[in-house]
Formats: structure tokens, sequence, C-alpha cells
């Protein structure tokens, strides 16, 4: 697989972050979504091998932090809708916390670098 | 820790659920596709294209659908279990090879597993008290003389009480029986004469107290040691008797207890009741508890006071306590050595008379249990060990041969992409499962056995009675298992896995012959079972002959349709003298019986360990050589017509008769002594009309020797003769006395009738362990019976094993080198020949076999000397013997597959090729 100008392998273990996020976001949605709405938002820097959402929900449907049930898509095709649960929600405000504290680390990190 | 759990929930359900977890997701998938197809189309692409980069945008939907796969459910699970399945279809195919390997294996762990729990009984299992590791015994052992006993004289446990620092309180205590009468009824209680500080000793919870300086009573005659009329009361018989009733706690109990001084039961004051049953501690068997099996729980404790007034005389003649003491937290067991050590050095001195050569040992209590009985478990354990371990090669060998067989099936494997672990922890999977079959039908046998041979294990181990499968036997079996399908299934394992450089050339030379370091593998393998296999079956052989040589021993008696029991009357019920009256009158009930020839009666159960010893008086005329040679021997008191009863010859002299047995109460004018007794003491004289005192106690009363009877070995067969001294009973009347009743028919069968005539006589009459003498003589030998059952039983075993091993070489080698001796008979090489070289390669290793194993079984017999009688551990004959057993099993064994190689039809075997 060839890799695009300026696009970037999702991090390790954050495509799952991304996934809850979304659903918490828009609300219930099938996988294709969930991936066209990644791309979307990441404005094509990632470079999205959307197999792998799969495994992100089943990994979080294993959890609990989802739940699934089957829907129709918009142009009325069978489809697995996945949405966010109460623990899914905790599990993400801890993560976006972690998250974000990690990303002031390195941002400080890197400016101190740089300066 | 709580997503770990959800998650692994979740995932256990997906693999059950998986089929229709894969049917969504392929369905998932195509919609997706679908919906990036119809986007690329709408952006203007040609609907091929749309759909290939549809494709390419979600990455290989096989792959996710693995990788998925491998997130559902447990991966290593579902290869285990492939693994399983796989182990579970090849033993479906070869039934007949599993069923031999699980009976192999089974065998051995069996064994094992049997005999570890005989060791957990013995051994491991805690003692039945609170923090009873801390408990000790403190044996006192003369080494002066061959006296046995090694119990200890009140004024030295009294001097230890002072003396000794290491421990938190010492106790002493000794068995004892009241009874207990009520109309008709009469019940014998047993329990322990014991010290105050038994209860601190043994953590005996109580309801009301212990005993107190208070309880001391008046001294009685015959007792060196002060008894109170206090009692504490038994759980079991506080519940039974007395419905656990709390008032009784303050309150009496009349009992019959031994008292000189008046008749009938005295009134003793309940202080206490055991909230809890408590086990009887050890004790040293006597005359008086015979081999009694106290594994029951203690029915009362009446106190004893040993006090510092008895420092002056801890004679010998008194050791009558046995004493466990509690070491303090933190003390070890060689400090208290240490101490003990010097404490005994310094009675040696103060006490010179009484206490020079005396030693003081100190034993963990769990560790108390007969010499004999720990090396002969150390010997079984090895026994079983070897045998586990012949059975480990066997199998190991069993599936070598198998593995060779399965060469193709591995090139298949390994040429498809199996990593060589994959192979390997199939193999390991098929022994671990025969192991776990094994293991189960092991731990069957175990328990098989276990019942069978309970009723055959020694009364002098009453523990043994309570030897099952639990839990840690169990554990123990499924350790056993696991390490026997490890050593079984590595070698095999290992050898498959890489006994293809070149996989799929192997799949065209079929049929090679056999590798040299595989040859070499089994040929170690056989080596060594065989080696095992000669250690077993010499330490058999020697065992197996000692008990035939014991067997053989004469007793001095006629021992056939002998019935023997204990009779005595509640104690105090009448005056002292009135149980000569009792036995002369039941002796002449149960002689009215038609199916009784004669009886008699004796003080103390022959064949049964301890004596009444006496080592004081005077013999007429013989004067100890030197001052540290003490008068030793044992005083029997019978009934006149003893002697004729056990048919023991008089060899000088005459037996008793009536007239013996008038005249004052301890006044013998007339005894017997045994021949070995004259012999000792009266050296090349005649012993006829000599003089024995008992000294002081009996008034220096002298009694002459009017006859001389034959030896008897009274200890059981392999001990000595005893030095005897007999007493006419009606002169030393006895509170219980052992009825020797001569049957014309199964001494067993008349027990009823005999019982009948003596509760006649008086109806509270007690009478216990009615045995058959044939009873008393094997349960003088049962250790070694015991031993000896059970260890020749491995050498059969094992030789079976060896047999099968061998053979399934031979068969191995005719198998791999078919080729090559076809080859050799097409060349014109004779039957015999071929023969002679298929059985080399079983032959060459067994005969390494057999040089190991004789060295190995001269150490190991070595160590048996102590456990063997009148045969020397270079027994010519077990040697000789054991050799051409195992030689002969070994040719007869690779001779039969030989025979079968010798006839293949070459251009059968070669066109096979």
């Amino acid at each position: 697989m060839t890799k695009g100008q300026g696009r970037s392998e999702v991090l390790q273990g954050t495509l799952d972050l991304m996934v809850l996020k979304t659903l918490e976001v828009i609300g219930p949605q099938h996988g294709y979504g969930i991936a066209r709405r990644i791309e979307q938002i990441s404005d094509d820097v990632f470079q999205l091998n959307e197999g792998t959402v799969y495994a992100s929900l089943l990994r979080l449907r294993q959890r609990r932090w989802i739940s699934s049930s089957w829907g129709y898509s918009e142009n009325n095709r069978k489809a697995k809708f996945y949405a966010i649960t109460q623990s899914g929600r905790r599990q993400l405000a801890k993560e976006t916390q972690d998250w974000e504290r990690i990303a002031g680390v390195m941002a400080r990190l890197l400016r101190l670098s740089e300066g | 820790m709580w997503v770990q759990v959800v998650a692994f929930v979740s995932r256990v359900r997906d693999l059950l659920t998986r089929r229709k977890i894969e049917r969504d997701l392929d369905s998932e998938i195509e919609t997706h596709l679908d919906l990036l197809t119809s986007e690329n189309i709408r952006r203007g692409m040609p609907p091929g294209e749309a759909r290939r980069m549809a494709r390419v945008r979600f990455g290989g939907a096989t792959q996710v659908q693995e990788a998925l796969r491998e997130q559902a459910g447990f991966p290593w699970l579902e290869t285990a279990i492939q693994d399983i399945g796989g182990a579970l279809r090849y033993f479906g195919r070869n039934r007949g090879f599993f069923a031999v390997a699980i009976v192999i294996l089974a065998l051995g762990i069996g064994a094992t597993t049997a005999v570890f729990s005989v060791a957990e009984t013995l051994l491991f299992r805690p003692l039945p008290y609170p923090e009873s590791d801390r408990l000790v015994t403190l044996r006192s052992i003369d080494t002066m003389s061959d006296y046995p006993s090694t119990r200890v004289a009140p004024g030295l446990l009294a001097d230890w009480q002072i003396k000794a620092t290491s421990f938190e309180a010492i106790a002493g205590y000794r068995w004892a029986t009241v009874d207990l009468i009520d109309g008709a009824q009469s019940d014998r209680l047993s329990g322990l004469l014991a010290t105050p500080e038994s209860f601190d000793v043994f953590g005996v919870p109580l309801l009301g107290r212990s005993f107190r300086a208070e309880d001391r009573g008046a001294k009685r005659p015959f007792e060196s040691t002060d008894t109170g009329e206090t009692l504490v009361l038994g759980n079991e018989v506080w519940r039974r008797r007395f419905d656990a009733d709390e008032a009784l706690v303050g309150g009496a109990v009349d009992l019959h207890i031994l008292n000189f001084s008046r008749v009938g039961p005295t009134r003793y004051t309940v202080v206490g009741v055991a909230t809890a049953p408590v086990r009887f501690p050890p004790l040293e068997a006597d005359f008086q508890l015979g081999d009694s099996n106290v594994i029951d729980t203690i029915d009362f404790w009446m106190p004893q006071f040993v006090s510092a007034t008895q420092l002056g005389e801890p004679r010998s003649g008194d050791s009558w306590f046995d004493v466990v003491a509690r070491l303090r937290p933190g003390v070890t067991l060689a400090q208290a050595q240490a101490e003990m050590d010097v404490i005994a050095r310094l009675e040696a001195e103060q006490y010179s008379e009484t206490n020079r050569g005396r030693k003081i040992r100190v034993v963990p209590l769990r560790e108390h249990i007969p010499g004999e009985a720990r090396n002969g478990l150390l010997l079984l354990s090895a026994g079983t060990a070897m045998l586990l371990l012949i059975a480990c090669s066997n199998v190991a060998t069993l599936l070598l041969a198998r593995g060779l067989a399965r060469r193709r099936e591995v090139a298949i494997r390994t040429a498809l992409g199996a990593p060589w672990w994959r192979i390997v922890r199939q193999f390991l999977m098929e022994a671990l499962i025969l192991a776990a079959c094994a293991g189960l039908l092991g731990v069957l046998l175990a328990a098989w056995a276990i019942n069978v041979t309970r009723p055959w294990m020694p009364q002098s181990l009453p523990l043994l009675q309570e030897m099952g499968i639990n839990l840690t036997v169990l554990v123990f079996a499924l350790t056993s298992a696991v390490v026997t399908a490890c050593i079984t299934g590595l070698a095999p394992a290992f050898r498959s896995a890489r006994a293809d450089g070149a996989p799929l050339t192997s799949l065209v030379e079929r049929g090679v012959t056999l590798g040299k370091s595989h040859s070499r593998l089994v040929g170690v393998l056989v080596s060594a079972e065989v080696a095992l296999t000669v250690v077993l079956l010499v330490g058999a052989g020697l065992l197996v002959r000692s008990a035939f040589r014991a067997s053989q021993v004469e007793t001095g008696f006629n021992p056939d349709n002998l019935l023997t029991m204990t009779i005595s009357l509640p104690a105090n019920k009448f005056d002292w003298d009135h149980n000569a009256v009792f036995v002369r009158e039941a002796i002449e009930a149960v002689r009215s019986l038609s199916s009784i020839s004669d009886a008699a009666v004796v003080h103390g159960v022959p064949m049964v360990a301890g004596d009444f010893s006496v080592g004081r008086g005077t013999i007429e005329g013989y004067v100890p050589p030197n001052d540290t040679e003490k008068l030793t021997y044992s005083v029997r008191v019978v009934s006149p017509g003893y002697f004729a009863t056990m048919q023991i010859p008089i060899v000088a002299g005459r037996s008793f008769e009536a007239r013996d047995e008038e005249g004052q109460r301890g006044a013998a004018r007339s005894i017997l002594v045994s021949e070995s007794f004259a012999k000792r003491y009266w050296p090349g004289r005649d012993p006829l009309g000599r003089y024995v005192s008992f000294g002081e106690a009996f008034r220096d009363w002298k009694m002459t020797v009017v006859g001389v009877a034959g030896d008897v070995r009274y200890s059981g067969l392999e001990m000595g003769p005893t030095i005897d001294l007999y007493l006419p009973q009606a002169l030393f009347p006895q509170r219980a006395i052992t009825l020797i009743a001569r049957t014309r028919g199964d001494p067993l069968n008349e027990a009823p009738a005999v019982r009948e005539r003596i509760r006649a006589v008086d109806q509270h009459a007690f009478l216990a362990d009615i045995r058959s003498m044939d009873q008393l003589i094997a349960g003088s030998q049962a250790e070694r019976r015991a031993g000896t059952l059970l260890v020749s039983a491995f050498g059969p075993m094992a030789l079976v094993l060896v047999v099968a091993g061998v053979y399934s070489v031979i068969m191995q080698a005719v198998v791999g080198r078919r080729l090559d001796l076809a080859i050799r008979s097409a060349l014109g090489a004779g039957p015999r020949r071929v023969v002679a070289t298929a059985m080399r390669t079983a032959l060459q290793p067994a005969a390494v076999g057999i040089a190991l194993g004789a060295l190995a079984a001269l150490g190991v017999t070595r160590v048996m000397t102590s456990l063997l009688f009148e045969v020397s551990a270079l027994d010519i004959v077990t040697w000789v013997g054991g050799g051409i057993v195992i030689l002969t099993a070994c040719v007869a064994a690779s001779y039969v597959p030989a025979r079968r190689a010798a006839r293949i039809d070459p251009m059968a075997a070669l066109r096979a090729e």
C-alpha cells in the first residue's frame, strides 16, 4: 500500500477513541458512516484502512462501551447500527482527559526543544 | 479489572455464537463495500473500477475477518481444542495402543498415589491439635539396657518441668480405664491420667476448668503419683451418657476405679467437660494397653501430679508417662534437644544409680511413629517411584515407536507450514490426554488398593485405618500425572518434530531403516527400565524371603485353634482377690463347653509388644558380672492349666498344680522359669529348687523353681524368645487377663458361646480383643506383611512392564528394519541370523540394564538390611533367581517378535517398498 503525501497512519489505540467520540457526536451510526465521518473530520489526513473500523467496533462492543442493532442505511441496505452506552461515555470522558493531558505535555515538550 | 471480566464474558459468548457473528460481519462488510462502490460511482468511476477501488479502500476483507476471528473467542484455546480433537481422533484410530498405554501409566500412577496416601496419613497430615507443629515428645532412653520402653518416670518429668526452658509446658499422661455401671449396662471408658499441663499442651477446649493443685488427693497404695477425685469428661461420653448436660460441670459421677481401700464405686467431681472431641495422643504400647487401637477420642482425664518430692526417685521401673511438650514459639528442635542433653547429663550425675547412661530424645510428635514403619514407607515410596519411572519410559518407548510410524503425517504437516512447536504441542497434548486418563484410572486403582489393603495395615499404626483419597492425595495424583505426561511426551515430541530436516523427501523414501539416534534413545529407555526392574525384583525377593523365614519361626507353642480374649470385671466391683475367683470360675465355665478342649489364662496378650518386666530382686546364686548389668526378665501370671492348653513343653520338673495356688497373696512357693531364664541365670546348673525373690515390696518372699518350661516368643516371631518367670494367677490376681481356649473347630466361631458363659459368671464382665492366635501372630508381623505385600507386588508389575517394553522395542525394530531384514533374507541370511539381528537390538540395552540394575540394587539392598529377617542383603538365591527371571523375560519378549521378523517374505516386503 502506498502512502499519500501528508497522510498518516492511524496512531495505535487511537482508533477506538475516535470511534467512541464519533458515536457520541453523531449518534447511532453504521460502520461505513463512522469511517466516512472520521475521514471527513481529519480532512483526509488519516489513511484509514476501513476494515480496521470493524475490529475496533468489535473490541468496543466486547467491553460494552457500545451497543449494536440492525437497521437500514440511507440507500435501504440492511446495516448494523452502533450506539455509545453509558459506560462508553464514561470511558470516553476518561480517555479524552488522558489524551489531552498527554497531548499537552507533548506539545510543551516539542515547543521546548524547538525553542 | 471489571472491564476485563466483561470483555472475557463477551469473548466467551462470541465464541459460542461465532457462526452468527461471522455471518453478521460478512453482511456488514458487504453493505460497506456496496456503499463505498455507489459513492465511487457517484464520483464518476465506471462500476468495475468503483468496486475495485472500494475493495482497496477497505483493505483485505479476508484479513479483517481473520483479525476479527482472533478477537472473538480465544485463538490459543481453539488450537488447543484442535490439538485435543486431533489427539482424540488419533487415539480413536489406535484404540488398542491407547488402552495399553493408559493401563501401563495407570498402574504407575495408581501405585504411587496409594503409597502417597499412606505417607500422607502417617507423615504429612497435621495432628488434630492446635498448632501441632510445635508439639514434641520427650523420650527417655536407657543406653545401658535393652529395655525397650522410652517412657518417663514421674521424678524425671518433675525434674524437666523445673529445669527445661525451651517449652511452654510439659505434660505427662498415661492410658487408663474406668468403668461406668448402670443397672445391667456396663461401659468401660478409656482416657488419660494426665498432669494438668496436658490441657495447655494439647489445647483442649473446656467448659469448666482443668485441674488445679487443690485437686490433689491422697497418695494411693502402689502408686507413686498423686491423684485426686476430680475428672474432666470427654465430649462424646458427655453427650452419649449424660445428654450433654451442662449442669454436670461441678456435679459428680460414680465411677468404678481401682481402689484398694474399699469396695464399690468412687464419687468423682466433674470439674470440666471437653467442648469438642479430642483424639488420644500417641501412647507407647504396654502389657495393659496391648495393641489397643487408640484412634478413638478421649472419654475422660483424671489428674496426676508430680512434685519435687519425687525428684529423688526417678526410678526407671516407674516409667509410665508418655511425655509431650509444646515448644516455645521460635525455639528450634535443635535448641530444645541441646538443652535436654544438658539436663540428661546433670541427671546422670545427680541420680547416678538410676540415670547413668540415660539420654533424652526430643522428637516432633508428627515424626513419632515406629522407626520400622518409617523405613518401610521410604522403601515403598522408592519402589513406587521406580515403578512409575518404568511405566513412563515404557510408554515413552511406545510413543517413540508411534512417532516413527507417524513420520509421514509430521512431514506433511511440516510441509504445509506447521511450525515445529505446533507439532511438539500436538504430541505433548496427546501425552497429556494419555496421562489424564491414566491419572483418573490410577486414582480409582489407588482407592481400590487402599480399601483392599486397609485391613492388612498394622494395628500398631492405627492412623492408617484413616488413609484414603483426599484433596492432598488428589493433588499429588494430578501432579504425578502431569509429570508423567512430560516425561513420556517430551522425548517423542521433540524427536518427531525434528525428525525430518527435509520433510518432503521422507515422503518419497518410505520405510527407511531406523535412525541411529532414534535407536540409541530407545536403547537408553530399555536399559533404564530393565535396571529399575532388577532393583525392584531383588528388593522384593529379599523381602519375600524374609517374610517366609519369619513365618517358619517356631513360636514355642501350638498356635492352632486358639481363641484369645481379654476378660475383666468392673474395677472395684468386688475386692481385689475376687479377680482370682472370677478367673477360676470363668475358666471352668468355658471348659465345660463341648467345643472347647482346654482353657487357661495368662497375664498380657501373647505376640503383642510390651511386657511386664522386672528389673529388681535377687536370683539365688546369681551375681551380676558388673554393676552395669541389670536383671531383666518378664513375669507371666498363669493359671495351672496354661502349659497344657498352650502345649508348651515342660522340659524339667513339673507344671503348676492346684496346690500351687494355695497361700497368701503374693507369696508363691512355686514358680516356673523358661529355658532361657535358666540358661541365663544358672548356666550349667540345675535350676530346680533354686529361689527367686522380688525384693522388699514382696517381703523378700523366696519363690522356688519347681519346673522349667520351653521357650516362647511372646514378643512376636521376629524377636528372640523372652526370658520368662511364671507365677500362679490365684496368688497374683490381675485386673484384666487373657483367656486362652483351645477349640475343636474354628476358634472365632466359638467366641459367642464363650462370651455367654463368661457373662453368666458375671453380667458386668468385660470381654475385649477377641482374636484367634493366628490373628495375633499375623498382627505381630503386620508391618512386615503389609510392606512385603506391597513391595512384592511391584516386582511382577515391573516385570510385566519390562516384557511389554522389550516386546515393543523389537516390534519397532522389526517394522523399522523390515526392508533391511528382507534384503538380508533375500541375500541368503538364514532365519536364525535374522532372528539374532533383531533380538540384538533389545538384548544389548537389556544386558546393560541388568548390569546397572545390579549395581544399583547393591546400594539399595544395603539400606534395606534393617527390614530383612535372617536373610543377607547378598542372598545368593534372590540374586541369581532375580537375574534368571529378568534374563528369561527379556529373551522371551524379544524372541517372539524376532521370529515373526524372520518369517517376513522378502519379496512381499521389497515389493511393498
